[in-house]
């Protein structure tokens, strides 16, 4: 059974937050689901992790400059800009 | 009948413009979207452009290419220059993507028309489409059930007849699982076949962008148009594949292995069924073969650690910064960033996070993480063993039909029913997903074939004499749009 504990280590290290409310179902779930991925601790397994990507390898490509996107393009979905760039509000920056 | 080739032979043969065919489908699917909630948006403008080009074309006497023209709709992951891309979320409800993805380059480029975006589980992260931020897609067959999920929305359409056909992912079997809950052929082609350029991150070692379609032959004919190297995805394989052309080769010799881990806890209308489909295989000269697939009691969990573990990482990058929503309210930056993805991920969507997180965590990544990489590994052994004494398997592709709408399943529950599937993902091979019959409320039942990594082929010939041999019965598209 994961604790609370556990349950808030691993919100904050994803950058999630968890209420005093969601708590109790949220570490039952969450301990119903570890238990579920803990079946394979019972397994016996050694050897490498190779997968099944092993004989499709990897190249490298060419190193010639192709086409980019321009700063009003890779900004078209930011929630605030200034300029060229991502807008955060100043008194975040000054914290 | 491939639905691709009568819609094709229409407009070659001069019986209906491009344009007709397409104001029928969009007047189809709006009126019956409200309904099955197949659709998350239309792109009616898009279509039309693409239908007047096709009948230019027509109109001066060029040829078209397979696909060219046929109307269809792509899963709300797969990005479309310049048309929302929401992957059902909250999260993306107002992301617009400045690029397309490589499958959407290359339909666009055969005057390929969209119809709209197909609705989906948030993120691909589902088995019934219910996790979807706009609601559940739901089944043509039984409008009290689910389609499905990750990829509901397009199998949704596709059976209830308001798209000839859809693109979708599948990473733990969300195109091959929807597509047997609602009658039709899915595929999951090997990992590296397509090119994932421009498909919106779930798991990057099991995502694989694939197809469903009403039969085998439409199958073959949008895969040999997608398939083949990308240099944006170097995952993607320089393998050429023409499936269609391959469609009529006897199945006299062919070795089907019948794994006997996948048939443990199936039986009822299921095992009825899908002891009719192997007496199918064998009356077309297949040879049955027992085979054992030991690693596959272990599949569940890996597959969760490990995709999991991977959506924890891909996941991080929505931050409210650069594209996504932005909470409103904060203190500060790290405020900001916990509090943008609290509001915007839905509750599936985090507790994949915290798996993965916990996964990859100090203490537990040997033990979790590491274990199920060197599980994966086996499970690859194993199949490559078994594929040493027959051609492709023959396994049930959900060992459940259709869920009811609102069901009070518990997230492992859920998970469970992902068993047959999920296991094609852990060693990167194709799975098909074929129509096999029904149960006793009706409702359609899928057997899976699993092949070689690029044995796409085998597979789609084999389900091609499956249907031919059946006479397409358990094929049942509703037939919305009239003049087709």
């Amino acid at each position: 059974m994961i604790s609370h504990d556990e349950i808030r280590k691993i919100a904050e290290l994803s950058k999630l937050s968890v209420s005093d409310e969601e708590l109790p179902a949220l570490t039952e779930q969450m301990s119903n689901i570890i238990a579920f991925a803990g079946e394979i601790s019972a397994a016996q397994v050694s050897g490498s992790t190779e997968g099944f990507t092993r004989d499709s390898g990897s190249d490298l490509r060419e190193d010639i400059v192709t086409p980019s996107l321009t700063p009003d393009e890779i900004l078209a979905n930011a929630s605030a800009r200034r300029d060229n760039f991502f807008a955060v509000r100043y008194s975040l920056i000054n914290k | 009948m491939s639905i691709i080739k009568k819609i094709s032979g229409k407009l070659t043969s001069g019986e209906l413009s491009c344009s007709e065919i397409t104001r029928a489908y969009i007047e189809a699917a709006k009126s019956r979207n409200p309904e099955l909630n197949a659709y998350i948006a239309f792109t009616e403008q898009t279509a039309l452009d693409a239908a007047a080009a096709v009948d230019k074309k027509l109109a001066a006497g060029e040829a078209l290419m397979p696909l060219e023209g046929v109307p269809m709709l792509l899963k709300d992951n797969i990005s479309t220059k310049g048309i929302p891309t929401t992957c059902a979320s909250k999260m993306l409800e107002n992301y617009v993507p400045i690029y397309d993805a490589h499958v959407w380059d290359i339909l666009k480029s055969r005057n390929a028309v969209l119809l709209g975006k197909g609705n989906m589980d948030e993120f691909a992260m589902g088995s019934t489409g219910e996790t979807s931020y706009f609601g559940a897609p739901k089944n043509p067959h039984n409008t009290e059930y689910c389609a499905g999920g990750s990829s509901g929305g397009i199998a949704s359409a596709v059976s209830g007849g308001i798209a000839a056909y859809g693109l979708g992912s599948d990473t733990g079997g969300s195109i091959r699982q929807p597509a047997s809950f609602c009658g039709l052929v899915g595929l999951k082609p090997t990992y590296g076949a397509v090119s994932r350029y421009g498909l919106i991150t779930y798991a990057s070692s099991f995502d694989q962008i694939g197809t469903v379609a009403p039969s085998a032959e439409d199958t073959a004919i949008i895969f040999d148009a997608i398939c083949g190297r990308d240099p944006r995805d170097m995952t993607s394989c320089d393998i050429e594949q023409n499936t269609a052309a391959a469609l009529s080769k006897p199945l006299n010799g062919l070795k089907i292995g019948i794994p006997a881990e996948f048939y443990e806890d199936i039986g009822g209308d299921i095992g009825k069924v899908l002891e009719n489909a192997a007496e199918v295989y064998k009356k077309l000269g297949a040879e049955l073969v027992a085979v054992s697939l030991p690693g596959v009691k272990s599949c569940l969990p890996v597959y969760y650690i490990l995709a999991c573990a991977e959506a924890s990482s891909n996941m991080g990058r929505y931050d409210g910064i650069r594209y996504g929503y932005r909470a409103e309210e904060f203190t500060d930056m790290n405020d900001m960033i916990i509090k943008t993805r609290n509001e915007g991920f839905g509750e599936e969507v985090k507790r994949r996070i915290l798996l993965g997180s916990y996964v990859l965590s100090a203490g537990y990544f040997d033990a979790y993480y590491k274990k199920a990489q060197l599980l994966r590994s086996k499970i690859c052994m194993d199949f490559d063993t078994v594929f040493n004494c027959c051609d492709m398997l023959l396994t049930p592709t959900v060992p459940v039909t259709a869920i009811k709408c609102g069901n009070t399943l518990s997230p492992v529950e859920l998970y469970r029913t992902d068993i047959c599937t999920s296991t094609v993902n852990i060693a990167g091979l194709p799975g098909l997903s074929i129509p096999c019959g029904f149960n006793a409320d009706g409702l359609p039942i899928g057997m899976q074939l699993i092949g070689k990594r690029f044995g796409e082929s085998g597979l789609l010939n084999a389900a091609f004499q499956f249907e031919r041999e059946t006479d397409a019965q358990y094929i049942k598209i509703q037939e919305r749009v009239a003049i087709i």
